[in-house]
């Protein structure tokens, strides 16, 4: 088994063993928050000292960042995204399997910082300088974190190339550009970012080493230095909240039109917003900066606001997918829309942090932490979630339990709300970010012990899904048919449950953006008809002017008022109102 | 291939267009030298493919009515397992660990690494093309 594993190149094993090994990052470093957050529940020190405070959340911080969401990315693009263009393969499977085993033995030299004598680094998952260095964090844990990421980040970047070149070179005949499903485009988008990200990490990681190893003095203060590690890290770091966050937008993208019935509203829209949300998120980096006073404020304050557009067009999407739609909430469906309550409540934040006036006076504070926690929380773990729910039968062969499901969901949402919310407020009380202890007199006691309440309600509801993943292993019957939510649009529902080794035994024709909706539903073509701008080539959907071009379609980026969907049922054809694929 | 040029032609365009000002503004030459090599590596991955379309043409891929039989045939060489990528994934981490730890680590790691990188390049290299 384990020797088959060790020797693998299919993409789906490998993509199992990323979202396996990720999963358990996840689990070790929502055990650390937990730790922290009993600590935090009651005034004085319990149970911590304060420099095994600061190794947990940055280790903590890291592990969610890099070790977790990161691969988690490369993970569902492993599993899926091949299958979705109907390719048998990734381009270079020897190269995914080697990003693999980087990424798990990197992630491992991390976390063994824990059991050097002077403990794991305890800088903060962004490792400022001057405190990074030799001077003020001596000591193993810090070079076992900094090399052990270099070593890690190898799989992101490779894994980039990888996909990209998969997906320019490995679509099927008939699948062009225009017809991939939008994970694929958010998966292509993201491995953009990462090639512009990542290597900036690796480069500034090694100068790091070099300082603490070698002596060097790349970021001494002396010299600017410690400017420089933050412009070089937030180069890397701002751009890696959107690599985290726009597969988990594509997963959503996929899920909310199969359980609308509905075609994915304003595809093009939903494109050129990813686009767009790429390139402005590789020019914001310095809105982490604006306290240094060393940064051009207004540039990146406005570079800032900017990128709330194409995630508003985003919203808009996804709430005209939903609008009219003949919704049914499914698992997977509940989690997407977790998704969009919290990424807003996150987002909406963000607009406030990004004036500068404003940051000054959250910055550090546990506002911030409650920021972060919506947005990536919101993304990465509400997303994920929903994903699983609704490829577990294409991963695994069976259907994860609906009813522990639902419970999973609804614990998951109080328990985050309870964790997150107060913490707004502790912020604006002036509570501040990264301290293991506060005084009774402070008046932070009650709401901590609430936040620190909802941590353990999430800790429990991941219980539960762990339940379920082992009855559903245990006890669930396999799943017989290719598309078992049936309503699937994209080309991995046209295959078995789970894909053989080379994912299809024949490929169905290829002609619009939803292919396994056609071949599942060849009805659906004369009844029921959506006039949707925007998504002009879809399983039944009617374009704005036939005769116009897709692809050139100038409706995505209107104003959201002239798209909202002109009505249904004016379908000139056959006279049925109401077929299932789009009934309302 | 058309399309993805244009696609990277854009993401070097938007970096250029970013590029000017903040070199002007800025005074962070960390920052400007990073906005202007993504500018530069998309242009360069933008004129890769740029030519592989001007030699390839349209493929079947590329075209809205391209039929699945158009692609009969082996479509590339898959390699079915292959033990090198984890072996050269250890190496790595070996040279990794052995910069903290001690030249001694690191001189194994680039032993382990150096060979299996030969295997991984040799596993599959054939003579008779
Ligand atoms: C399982 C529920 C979670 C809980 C209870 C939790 C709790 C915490 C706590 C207590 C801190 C330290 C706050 C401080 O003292 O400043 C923290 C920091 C952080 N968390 Fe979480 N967290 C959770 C999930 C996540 C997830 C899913 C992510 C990202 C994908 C994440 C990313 C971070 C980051 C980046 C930091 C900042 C670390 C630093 O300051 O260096 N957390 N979290
Ligand atoms: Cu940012």
């Amino acid at each position: 088994m384990v020797l088959r594993w060790l020797t693998t190149t299919d993409h789906k094993v490998i993509g199992n063993l990323y979202l396996v090994t990720s999963f358990c990052f996840f689990l070790a470093a929502g055990a650390m928050a937990l730790t922290m957050r009993a600590e935090l529940a009651r005034p004085e020190m319990q149970l911590l000292s304060q420099e095994q405070y600061n190794q947990l959340f940055t280790v903590h911080g890291t592990i969610m960042m890099l070790l977790f969401a990161t691969p988690l990315f490369a993970g569902f693009t492993n599993a899926i995204m091949p299958l979705q263009i109907g390719a048998p393969d990734v381009a270079f499977p020897r190269l995914n399997a080697f990003t693999y085993w980087v990424y798990l033995l990197g992630g491992l030299m991390v976390v063994s910082g824990f059991l050097t004598p002077g403990g794991a680094a305890d800088f903060g998952w962004f490792a400022y300088a001057p405190l990074n260095g030799p001077a003020h964090s001596p000591g193993t844990g810090g070079d076992l974190w900094a090399m052990g990421l270099v070593v890690a980040g190898m799989s992101t970047i490779l894994g980039a190339v990888n996909f990209i070149t998969t997906i320019i070179c490995l679509r099927a005949p008939g699948m062009t550009m225009f017809r991939m499903p939008l994970f694929t485009w958010n998966v292509l988008f993201t491995s953009i970012l990462a090639l512009f990200a990542f290597p900036v990490l690796t480069a500034a990681l090694l100068a790091l080493e070099a300082d603490r190893k070698f002596g060097a003095h790349i970021f001494d203060a002396a010299n600017g230095g410690a400017i420089l590690w933050q412009h070089l890290f937030w180069f890397f770091g701002h751009p890696e909240v959107y690599i985290v966050a726009l597969p988990f937008f594509g997963v959503v993208s996929e899920i909310l039109p199969v359980f609308s019935r509905k075609p994915l509203f304003g595809y093009i829209g939903l494109v050129g917003a990813t686009a767009a949300i790429t390139m402005l998120s590789a020019v914001v980096w310095a809105h982490h900066m604006f306290v240094t006073g060393a940064v051009l404020l207004p540039f990146f304050s406005l570079m800032s606001f900017l990128i709330a557009v194409p995630t508003g067009v985003k919203f808009f999407n996804w709430i005209g997918t939903l609008w009219k739609g003949a919704l049914s909430f499914e698992t997977p469906m509940l989690w997407a829309i977790g998704f969009l309550v919290t990424f807003l409540l996150g987002g909406l934040s963000g607009v406030l942090i990004a004036s500068p006036p404003l940051d000054f006076h959250t910055t550090d504070s546990y506002f911030i932490v409650a920021h972060l926690h919506y947005v990536l929380f919101g993304t990465v773990v509400f997303a994920m979630f929903g994903g699983f729910y609704f490829w577990w039968p294409k991963l695994t062969g069976r259907m994860l339990g609906e009813r522990m499901g639902k419970v999973h969901f609804w614990l998951t949402l109080v328990g985050f709300q309870t964790t997150f919310l107060v913490q707004h407020w502790l912020g604006a009380a002036g509570m501040p970010r990264r301290y293991a202890d506060y005084l009774p007199a402070d008046g932070f006691t009650v709401l901590n012990t609430v936040s620190s309440l909802g941590a353990f309600l999430l800790g429990v509801s991941t219980l539960v899904f762990l339940y379920n993943v082992w009855w559903t292993t245990t006890h669930a019957e396999k799943v017989t048919e290719d598309d078992p939510w049936g309503f699937g649009r994209s080309l991995e529902w046209a295959t078995s449950c789970p894909p053989p080794r080379h994912n299809f035994e024949a490929l169905p024709t290829i002609r619009s953006d939803s292919p396994a909706f056609w071949v599942h539903h060849p009805e659906a073509e004369e009844g029921a008809v959506i006039i949707a701008p925007g998504a002009p080539e879809s399983a039944g959907v009617r374009p704005a002017e036939p005769d116009e071009p897709p692809g050139e379609g100038t409706h995505g980026m209107q104003d959201p008022a002239s798209k909202r969907p002109p009505r249904k049922g004016t379908a000139p054809t056959q006279g049925t109102t109401s077929t299932k694929g789009t009934r309302s | 291939m058309k399309l993805e040029a244009i696609l990277f032609a854009g993401v070097s365009l938007f970096f250029a267009a970013v590029t000017i000002p903040y070199a002007l503004y800025s005074a962070d030459p960390a920052g400007t030298a990073a906005v202007l090599i993504a500018c530069l590596m998309a242009a360069l991955v933008s004129f890769f493919l740029a030519v592989q379309y001007r030699r390839r043409g349209v493929r079947p891929e590329d075209r809205r009515d391209g039929e699945i039989r158009e692609r009969g045939g082996p479509l590339d060489f898959f390699p079915a397992r292959s033990p090198w990528p984890a072996m050269t994934a250890l190496g790595v981490a070996l040279l990794g660990t052995g910069t903290v730890f001690g030249l001694w680590l690191f001189i194994i790691g680039a032993g382990v690494t150096g060979g299996a990188v030969c295997g991984f390049v040799f596993q599959y290299a054939r003579t008779d093309h």
